[in-house]
């Protein structure tokens, strides 16, 4: 992996902001098993890998990750970056008991908080557009918040199924 | 007609996959086929975009046939880790993963074959190589996941 080539605004954006996202997931009073936690956050890791995989890669390349079109060291920190979120997205689900018609309600908010999250991303140069624009995210985070919900039921479910099968 | 080939043969090992009865759990198999699957874009990506070691073909079927390549090689590493869990003695499971090393090193051949991959500078053994140290470490943080569920209570 390349070490960045400019050490300014966009990695320590990213330092910052990873520091800062952890110290909240540790100060968040614990709701999941730990277990849990960490495939909720390997899971956003895994689907922003592949929208990026897709659509910025040099076959398709419609944006760039930090500095350059190049596989990164800060491409990876900026994975772990975007875990977090995942995990406050159900960590809100659980803890405000949201159900029925009112997830709907929920992934469409998430999907504009995604969308205000992405746009400080593009302030500070983490993503640099080349035939992208932020309005496409929109209905990519929209099926991204649908997915990150059923695969939280799904190991929801596996969790308490194989722990009451002990 | 390639990419038809790589298309059914992607089917079958999928529905063979979800049809399988598995030695590890739902949590376990999701953790690992993340982990792999991240690993193995991350380790391809550096060798063709980084490192220029390997290229990849521009032409769209090749390189649709690439992207399904990145799905199917996490899915067999899954097969080797839930048979992995099948057989206790020290033997079997080494003849279990000069098997898998075997399979995974067919498809990257077919790869190259076909046009897919071309290496610069690349060799086989490092293909190997690779392969090896990706098994080994999704061992080692599947057994510490494996420990974290056993310590919430979770023992299947």
């Amino acid at each position: 992996m390349t070490l960045p080539e400019n050490f300014d605004q966009n990695e320590w954006f990213i330092i910052i902001g990873v520091v800062i996202t952890y110290t909240l997931v540790i100060l968040f009073p614990k709701r999941f098993p730990l277990s849990m936690v960490i495939l909720v956050m390997l899971f956003a890791i895994i689907c922003a890998r592949v929208t990026d995989h897709m659509m910025a890669s040099p076959a398709v390349n419609y944006y760039d990750i930090m500095d350059t079109g190049s596989y990164e060291l800060f491409d990876l920190l900026v994975y772990i970056f975007y875990a977090p979120f995942s995990y406050f997205f159900v960590y809100f689900l659980e803890k405000f008991k949201i159900r029925d018609y009112w997830q709907i309600g929920y992934i469409i908010l998430w999907s504009f908080i995604a969308i205000g999250f992405e746009s400080v991303n593009v302030y500070f140069d983490v993503f640099n557009y080349h035939e992208w624009r932020l309005t496409y995210s929109f209905p990519m985070y929209f099926v991204i918040q649908i997915m990150t919900m059923l695969f939280y039921y799904f190991i929801k479910h596996h969790y308490y199924l194989l722990k009451n099968k002990q | 007609m390639k990419l038809i080939i790589t298309i059914i043969f992607t089917l079958i090992l999928l529905m063979a996959s979800v049809i399988a009865k598995k030695k590890l759990n739902a949590l376990e198999n999701s953790f690992l086929y993340m982990l792999i699957f991240f690993c193995v874009t991350g380790y391809t990506a550096i060798y063709y975009i980084n490192l220029k070691v390997w290229s990849i073909s521009e032409e769209t079927d090749l390189f649709i046939i690439y992207r399904i390549y990145e799905f199917i090689i996490p899915l067999i590493c899954l097969w080797y880790f839930n048979l992995l869990n099948t057989f206790r003695s020290l033997y079997k499971k080494s003849l279990i993963l000069l098997l898998f090393l075997g399979v995974l090193l067919i498809i990257q051949r077919v790869m190259i074959y076909w046009d897919v991959i071309s290496y610069n500078k690349w060799a086989y053994w490092q293909t190997i190589l690779t392969y090896l140290v990706l098994l080994v470490v999704i061992r080692f943080l599947h057994l510490l996941f494996k420990h974290l569920l056993q310590k919430e209570g979770i023992f299947i």
